[in-house]
């Protein structure tokens, strides 16, 4: 069952009595949403985005106490896993699924159900961070500025180009909406 | 001078992405060993240490001592030797530096 009991509670908990219970309440309620982050930077790699969701939720464990509660948790956690996946991409560029998906933004037809991993491949990573924290996880400019550790111009300016590129993406690929 | 700039509207392309990427958005597929499997990851709960517990029940009934200790003074202080005075306020402070000592050790261990 899902604890409703609010993230601070839980975090203090984790912090001062070392609450593994708390821990995997906190778990259990932003496993979705990262899970999700990371599969849009990954290309879909359902395995790696677990991986890296692992990852993230195991260095927010060792470094909650240097949580000081000035942003809200889930604008903390998406900074450690944004930072992990740019650590990722340093290490293991040449294996990065994402460098695959191009070619296979090429093959889609336009009767073919459009693959928004293709359409997501066509941006850098800061622009794909940006679109799917203000898109598709509905966070505001300020919050994907402080997760990105970037100003607000800069994320504006991110939207602005990434909004270009992916309107010529579904042009070509004939997307129309109701 | 003001310039007259030509702004395009981008709520149309907005409100097409948002659509677009909320109908395509992947979502990942369940996973009930997810937490489990990072449960496991974590490094094994520290065992308690009884001589903490100890310490921290001696500090407490010594706090307690010391307490109705000062309720007793004032009223019958007068009767006391100095000495007896002496081990009182001896007393006094080696509770106060046990208290000093769990503190100390309390923000070490959380900060």
């Amino acid at each position: 069952m899902r604890s409703k009991a609010p993230d601070s509670l839980l975090i203090s908990r984790v912090m001062l009595l070392d609450d593994r219970k708390a821990f995997a309440a906190l778990v259990e309620r932003y496993q979705g949403a990262l899970r999700r982050f990371f599969l849009h930077h990954t290309g879909g790699d359902a395995m790696l985005a677990d991986d890296l969701a692992q990852e993230t939720f195991l260095k927010c464990y060792y470094g909650i106490r240097q949580y000081k509660g000035l942003a809200g948790f889930s604008t903390w956690l998406y900074r450690i896993a944004y930072n992990l996946f740019l650590d990722y991409a340093r290490t293991a560029k040449p294996a990065a699924p994402a460098e695959a998906i191009p070619e296979a933004a090429a093959s889609v037809s336009t009767d073919e159900r459009m693959d928004i991993a293709a359409a997501l491949a066509l941006l850098s990573t800061q622009e794909r961070a940006v679109v799917s924290l203000f898109y598709i996880e509905d966070r505001t400019v300020e919050d994907v500025a402080r997760i990105l550790s970037m100003p607000q111009g800069t994320v504006k300016s991110h939207l602005a180009r990434s909004r270009c590129k992916l309107a010529d993406f579904l042009k070509k690929n004939g997307y129309e909406t109701k | 001078m003001k310039r007259n700039k030509t702004l395009r509207d981008t709520s149309i392309d907005d409100r097409i992405l948002r659509q677009y990427l909320h109908d395509k958005a992947l979502q990942p597929g369940e996973n009930p060993w997810f937490t489990p499997r990072l449960m496991n990851k974590l490094p094994p709960v520290a065992p308690t240490q009884p001589g903490r517990w100890v310490m921290t029940t001696v500090t407490l009934l010594a706090v307690v001592v010391c307490l109705v200790a000062l309720c007793y003074i004032p009223s019958s202080a007068v009767n006391f030797s100095l000495a007896e005075l002496l081990c009182v306020y001896i007393a006094i402070a080696s509770v106060v530096a046990l208290v000093a000592v769990q503190i100390v050790r309390l923000i070490k261990t959380y900060f």
